[in-house]
């Protein structure tokens, strides 16, 4: 299994590193335009929620209620099979479940449309399984994407929002 | 990402280029609040040479519907490439503004 990490700051400046890291994989493993496409995706939506929600726009770190630990983010790619890979995504932000967050409905006209909130619903339609733990202090989200097929829609694990 | 905003008639042309991310997506919005200050509110986007787009770049599209209808107008997106179009049907975006083929289509549309 050929697998490759890289570590983040909390700053949106470091978007443009995740995005090379994950075309430069994807190039050499030669994974198709639509998967490396869905994992831009869905790792940029995890990315950019952490760095706002999790740390806190700019992350300085020095903050009133900012993470008393130095922030740890981390992104791990890993090939799994011929056509597909593990995204390993973690942070030692304050705990974010997806699981538990509400889907969008996306039925409503324009006017009410909230803006925001498509971000969880993006990660749990393009990945084919999402396991989530909170382990130690941090966050772990893995996905499992593979190449072709269509996204399902959201309703992961049979599960229905609360 | 480049953007180039061209009049056409009572229509605004918007050329978007390259990736609409959580990092670019912001320029896009002072664009549309800006255009729509200067009074325009029918607004096309060109998007045949827009590579990328998430959450973020749905958000300021989301904007300039609710922007341009409190005016009275309309938005409309042509040449829209697969990887895109995955985006928008999957965040259920295909029912808030007409999609079309040509430039062409869209300027009727709008007009």
């Amino acid at each position: 299994m050929r697998a490759t990490s890289i570590r983040l700051r909390p700053d949106l400046d470091d978007l443009g590193r995740l995005q090379r890291f994950i075309r430069r994989f994807c190039d050499r493993h030669g994974l198709d335009e639509t998967l490396h496409n869905r994992v831009q995706l869905a790792c940029e939506e995890w990315f950019v929620n952490v760095v706002k929600h999790g740390f806190g726009e700019g992350g300085s770190g020095n903050a009133a209620g900012a993470a008393p630990e130095a922030p740890d983010i981390a992104v791990r790619l890993a090939l799994t099979r011929p056509d597909g890979l593990t995204i390993r995504l973690t942070d030692n932000g304050p705990p974010f479940n997806p699981d538990e967050h509400p889907l969008p409905d996306l039925s409503l006209p324009a006017e009410q449309r909230p803006i925001g909130g498509l971000g969880v619903y993006l990660i749990r339609t393009l990945a084919n399984s999402l396991h989530y733990e909170r382990k130690d202090g941090r966050n772990e989200l893995t996905l499992r994407m593979t190449a072709g097929g269509q996204p399902d829609n959201g309703s992961k694990n049979g599960e229905e929002p609360k | 990402m480049n953007l180039n905003a061209t009049p056409h008639g009572n229509c605004m042309i918007i050329r978007i280029e390259g990736r609409l991310d959580g990092n670019t997506s912001p320029r896009l919005e002072q664009e549309i609040l800006r255009l729509c200050e200067e009074g325009h509110h029918r607004l096309a986007f060109e998007m045949d040479a827009l590579d990328y787009v998430s959450s973020a770049g749905l958000r300021v599209l989301l904007l300039a519907v609710k922007k341009t209808r409190a005016a009275g107008g309309r938005v409309a997106l042509y040449g829209v490439g697969p990887a895109i179009r995955e985006v928008l049907e999957i965040s259920g975006f295909l029912s808030l503004f007409p999609v079309l083929g040509t430039k062409e289509e869209a300027l009727d549309i709008l007009a």
